[in-house]
């Protein structure tokens, strides 16, 4: 539980000094199934957000891409919204 | 020449990897229906060599979007250790199969637990996580503001039924004032 709460706190920095949040709390593996935190780097519209606005580094951020489509194959989320 | 076909097999026994098989089953599968297709996958895998570690069963969910006309699914996640040849006859397996909407193969890390995660205990948190708590007060006094409005309808319904009993004795007393008027106004014209 308490590594769900890791993702809003990443917000309170401006947009450009937002840091990769799986970095520093040492969160590797991004399960597909891990809905709850998959969530929290989805638009408005289902889109993956931009790793600017997010401030996930590269390696988690391809990490994160490919989670997220693993789990739209497989209907746990949507495509489009 | 010979030192390659010694090695081949030896190769086969190494490359056993750990691999997580996630399917949506038809929903509406019987349970027993259900456990005996899964008994025969586990033949099936036993057959090629492989070994079952941990079979998942979740409840039917409601899917993101329709697969093949159903907008529910079963999903089963499983674990198991094969090796890699053996995949394709696996995917072909499930492929083919009417009762198994879709499937996925994933190859997994080294030190990989299975967690099942589950929403229900996360959403109300969420919810307040994703930024929505400023929305959220608002809403509340909106709430708190369309209360008294309800309130406020039966009130105007008491309001105006007075007003009709008014109405009537004003048009009794214009009737009698307009005569009034009109007698005393064709005097006066």
């Amino acid at each position: 539980m308490s590594k769900q709460n890791i993702f809003s706190t990443n917000q309170k920095h401006p947009v450009g000094q937002r840091r990769c949040t799986f970095c520093t709390n040492q969160f590797d593996e991004i399960d597909y199934k891990n809905l709850p935190v998959l969530k929290h780097f989805l638009d408005g519209f289902q889109k993956i957000k931009n790793h600017y606005y997010t401030g996930v580094c590269l390696q988690h951020q391809k990490k994160l891409a490919r989670a997220i489509k693993r789990a739209r194959h497989m209907a746990l989320l949507p495509f489009t919204n | 020449m010979a030192k390659k076909t010694t090695e081949a097999p030896e190769v086969k026994v190494s490359e056993r990897r750990s691999y997580e098989l996630m399917l949506i089953a038809h929903p509406e599968l019987l349970e027993s229906k259900l456990k005996k297709k899964l008994k025969e996958f586990e033949d099936f895998i036993t057959e090629n060599g492989g070994v079952l570690t941990m079979t998942d069963i979740w409840d039917k969910q409601k899917l993101a979007y329709r697969i093949k006309k159903h907008k529910e699914g079963i999903y089963v996640v499983f674990n198991m250790e094969i090796p890699g040849e053996a995949l394709k006859a696996i995917d072909e397996h499930l492929r083919i199969d009417v009762d198994i909407l879709r499937h996925i193969i994933i190859s997994l890390a080294e030190g990989y637990t299975y967690t099942r995660f589950k929403e229900e205990a996360v959403k109300p948190e969420a919810k307040d996580r994703d930024g929505n708590r400023r929305r959220h007060t608002p809403e509340r006094e909106r709430n708190a503001s369309y209360t008294p409005r309800k309130e406020q309808a039966p009130i105007i319904s008491e309001v105006k039924k007075p007003k009709e009993a008014p109405k009537a004795i004003d048009e009794e007393a214009l009737d009698k004032k307009l005569d009034e008027i009109i007698g005393g106004g064709d005097l006066n014209l």
